[in-house]
């Protein structure tokens, strides 16, 4: 019970990682039909201009995570301008597109690698700081994380269920061409997906900084596959189900260490099988309907 | 789709109508093995094909064209024609690797026999063009040339006129009746055009809710009033 | 010019060139001819590579290995292809990288057999004593004094050449145009008969073969095996040669090896006034930016044919 608790604590605070990163990458791709692979590059950028703020510059980490997140917020808009909506005007296809965001990976995770090198870095959180509460270890880093995580994933549900542009954004992602007759500004939607999906991504990449105490310009990329199985597990496109399937997603990691059946060093290849399996028996995800054909 | 049960007979032109939304397409897709039937068969010269996979139907004869053309547009019309063959052993890949020459004449015996398909639906001269710079009439056509190639007994043809030019479109209608003639090629075709229905086909299939609500001769299903009603009443296209 | 720009060194950078000739061939026979995005193709050089050091450092003898380790290659895409192909062309993408990295996650835990993260030590086992025979057999009959890395790289590209061959032979017979069919698209190649899914997982195995070819000759060249040898950015790697070069055209392919080893190796000839540790991180930016732009103004590349290249729905 004790094990399962401490596993539990720690699934959730890896998922809810999961879960920020996962909500940007299935609007944008419910939306625009973009399997964009240089969300996880997002993600490790976030970390370094939080470096920047926190550790170069000396200030707060609260500031750094709000810098986090503007810069990456403003990066993924900026890239929306300069590449995606140039290359669906000319009428560019989903493997084009996919390709491209390949292109866009290197691009910005050796961008970061010619900024601040290939060595791994820290921010000024102390890791060994933890409580124990019913026997349990939380682990200040822990707090910190669900707390935030928690707060935004709330905000951002909130926003999506109620808010006119949440809806929409939901429509469009739901079905593009239907909500585009509606009468939805398609473009200004976009625009704002980018800001959401690229803030959200930096916001993640922040707390997978301090979530793994160490980071450096590869670790938004091998997050990054974890983030797609949380997305499908979720039913890609759908906000809801990324925000479930990352929170799923990071529980199932750790119970798979229970009992000490699966080695730790596993985790995250139960992360892919799960992926693999959920895209054999039930590709709509676990959370999504058994609709839309290809 | 449900309680839909029609008969084709051997060596007929047969004609499924009905309203949109009736099934049509439906039943072609269930026919041809694109869809699995959850109860019911589909039996084709005494044997049950339903559930069995789309290829294998085909390679029993049983050939569909689609109402959106799939046309191979990267490819070569030729090479549309050429690669629905039954009959080219080099498909294999130890055939291929091992059995060259073999291949080779094979190859110029399918070639022959492609670009004498395509001249009869007047392609011919476009055989060397990427498909993908024909018009969607000519793409009806080399959709009908694709699936003559592969040998059909059984051939489902849907829509085969829309989008193709009235002069195009009776040349087609010639084949039709040609096929069955010369060649003794079943027909079952998706068509909304009366005219053309009641002019090349020997019966008649309609379908109305997923149901087929009538069948017979031409003139017997023009005079059934359940077929009035349903289909024929109700903002039917121009007779 | 200090000792890492000798001769030797060349060889061996054009020695990996030639190993990426071989890999990325596999590749364009499932991206190019098949439409299949295989975004986990860095597995089958893995699992040609570890099989091969496997047998070779138990004694295998070479000529039973290299078969051995093919068929594991083949294998694999049989094992990864019957439950996937039938996903949709992102989800087989995603599926496809996620199965490789279980695989290197495998490599990198199984330390007792694989080395883990110390690596595969020896790895091409008899390769040196026979590269030995080779070039004392050079030495004796023609009196040649040749680099102890020529015979490999004379080998590896006179394989790469052979393997080219053979797949424009393959894929220009009755057989590759089934494949391409099926890249067009699948209900049209079904509905005259073709048999889709046998179709595709023959040209991943064939492909899952080819790469595990490439891994023989990595084994070879590199003599230990580490796990991140074989990280997804290899297969990345491998897909900015293709689009250089020209999804489809195996012609394209080997200049495109040739123009990437160039960025990532040849660079080193200029003199940069900046820290080497910028520019190995600008030549990947390069590469990115490569990809990004061939994409957007080129996507046939170099030597492909834009009224052939299929880039999905």
């Amino acid at each position: 019970m004790h094990e399962f608790l401490q596993t539990t604590v720690n699934g959730l605070s890896s998922g809810s990682i999961y879960a920020l990163a996962a909500i940007g990458l299935t609007l944008v791709y419910g939306i625009l039909k973009l399997v964009n692979f240089a969300h996880g590059d997002f993600m490790t950028l976030g970390a370094y201009v939080a470096f920047a703020v926190n550790v170069s510059a000396g200030m707060h980490l609260a500031l750094a995570i709000a810098a986090a997140l503007a810069a990456v917020a403003a990066t993924g808009l900026a890239f929306e301008f300069a590449v995606w909506r140039p290359m669906r005007r000319r009428g560019a296809g989903m493997l084009q597109l996919l390709l491209m965001s390949l292109g866009l990976a290197f691009v910005v995770r050796y961008m970061i690698q010619l900024e601040w090198t290939g060595a791994s870095q820290k921010l000024h959180v102390d890791p060994f700081q933890a409580w124990h509460p019913f026997d349990l270890t939380i682990s200040r880093i822990q707090v910190i994380v669900m707390a935030t995580a928690g707060v935004l994933l709330t905000l951002v549900a909130v926003l999506l269920k109620t808010t006119t542009l949440g809806k929409s954004m939901r429509a469009l992602s739901d079905n593009f061409d239907l909500a585009e007759v509606s009468g939805i500004d398609t473009g200004r939607v976009i625009s704002v997906t980018w800001l959401l999906a690229g803030g959200l991504a930096g916001l993640a990449g922040v707390f997978a900084a301090i979530h793994q105490t160490t980071f450096d310009p590869d670790t938004g990329f091998r997050l990054l596959l974890s983030v797609f199985a949380a997305v499908i597990l979720g039913g890609i496109g759908s906000a809801y189900g990324a925000l479930a399937g990352g929170l799923l997603l990071g529980l199932v990691q750790e119970w798979s260490t229970i009992g000490g059946v699966i080695q730790p060093s596993y985790k995250d290849a139960v992360g892919f099988l799960i992926l693999i399996v959920v895209l054999l028996v039930r590709p709509q995800g676990i959370f999504g309907r058994a609709t839309r054909a290809a | 789709m449900d309680g839909a049960t029609l008969r084709v007979r051997d060596g007929s032109i047969t004609a499924l109508i009905g309203p949109n939304g009736a099934g049509k397409t439906t039943l072609f897709n269930v026919v041809s093995g694109f869809l699995r039937p959850d109860r019911g068969t589909v039996r084709f010269a005494g044997r049950d094909i339903a559930g069995m996979p789309p290829h294998r139907i085909a390679r029993l004869g049983v050939v569909r064209t689609f109402q959106l053309t799939r046309v191979l547009g990267k490819m070569s019309v030729l090479d549309n024609v050429l690669m629905a063959s039954p009959d080219q052993p080099a498909e294999n890949l130890a055939r291929a690797i091992f059995l060259p020459l073999r291949a080779r004449r094979r190859e110029r015996q399918i070639r022959a026999e492609a670009l004498a398909v395509l001249d009869r639906v007047g392609l011919a001269a476009m055989a060397g063009e990427y498909a993908a710079t024909l018009s969607g009439g000519q793409r009806k056509l080399l959709e009908l040339a694709r699936a003559l190639m592969a040998r059909p007994r059984l051939l489902l043809l849907d829509e085969p006129m829309a989008g193709v030019n009235p002069v195009l479109g009776r040349r087609l209608l010639d084949h039709i009746r040609e096929l069955r003639s010369e060649e003794g090629v079943t027909i079952l075709f998706i068509e909304h055009d009366m005219d053309v229905v009641m002019g090349v086909s020997d019966a008649i299939v309609v379908m109305a809710e997923g149901r087929v609500i009538a069948e017979g001769a031409p003139a017997e299903v023009r005079a059934d009033p359940r077929v009035i009603d349903a289909y024929l009443g109700v903002g039917a296209p121009a007779a | 010019m200090d000792a890492l720009l000798s001769t030797g060194f060349w060889f061996l950078v054009l020695t990996f060139t030639g190993v990426n000739v071989i890999f990325v061939m596999g590749l364009n026979l499932q991206v190019g001819e098949t439409g299949l995005l295989n975004f986990g193709h860095v597995a089958f050089m893995a699992t040609g590579a570890y099989a091969m050091g496997l047998m070779l450092t138990h004694g295998v003898h070479v000529a039973i290995a290299i078969p051995a380790a093919l068929l594991a290659g083949a294998l694999l895409g049989i094992v990864l292809g019957v439950p996937t192909l039938r996903l949709r062309a992102d989800y087989f993408a995603i599926t496809t990288i996620a199965a490789g990295e279980i695989l290197r996650t495998v490599i990198l835990n199984e330390g007792d057999t694989t080395g883990g993260p110390q690596g595969l030590i020896s790895a091409s086992g008899p390769w040196r004593g026979f590269n030995r025979d080779v070039l004392r057999f050079a030495e004796d009959h023609f009196g040649w004094d040749l680099d102890r890395r020529v015979p490999l790289l004379v080998l590896t590209w006179a394989v790469a050449v052979v393997v080219g061959l053979f797949l424009l032979y393959v894929t220009r017979s009755p057989w590759g145009r089934v494949l391409r069919a099926v890249r067009e698209n699948e209900e049209a190649a079904a509905a005259v008969g073709k048999a889709v899914f046998s179709y595709k997982l023959q040209a991943l195995a064939l492909g899952g073969a080819i790469g595990a070819l490439a891994g023989v000759f990595f084994t070879f060249a590199s003599t230990t095996l580490y796990p991140e040898n074989f990280l997804p950015i290899v297969t990345f790697t491998g897909f900015a040669i293709l689009i250089l070069g020209g999804i489809g055209s195996y012609v394209g392919v080997t200049v495109g090896a040739v123009l990437i080893s160039f960025v990532v190796s040849g660079t080193r000839l200029i003199d940069f006034p900046i820290d080497p540790e910028k520019v190995a991180a600008l030549r990947f930016v390069i590469i990115g930016l490569v990809i990004m732009l061939f994409m957007a103004f080129r996507p046939q590349g170099l030597l492909g044919k834009k009224e052939e290249l299929h880039l999905g729905p």
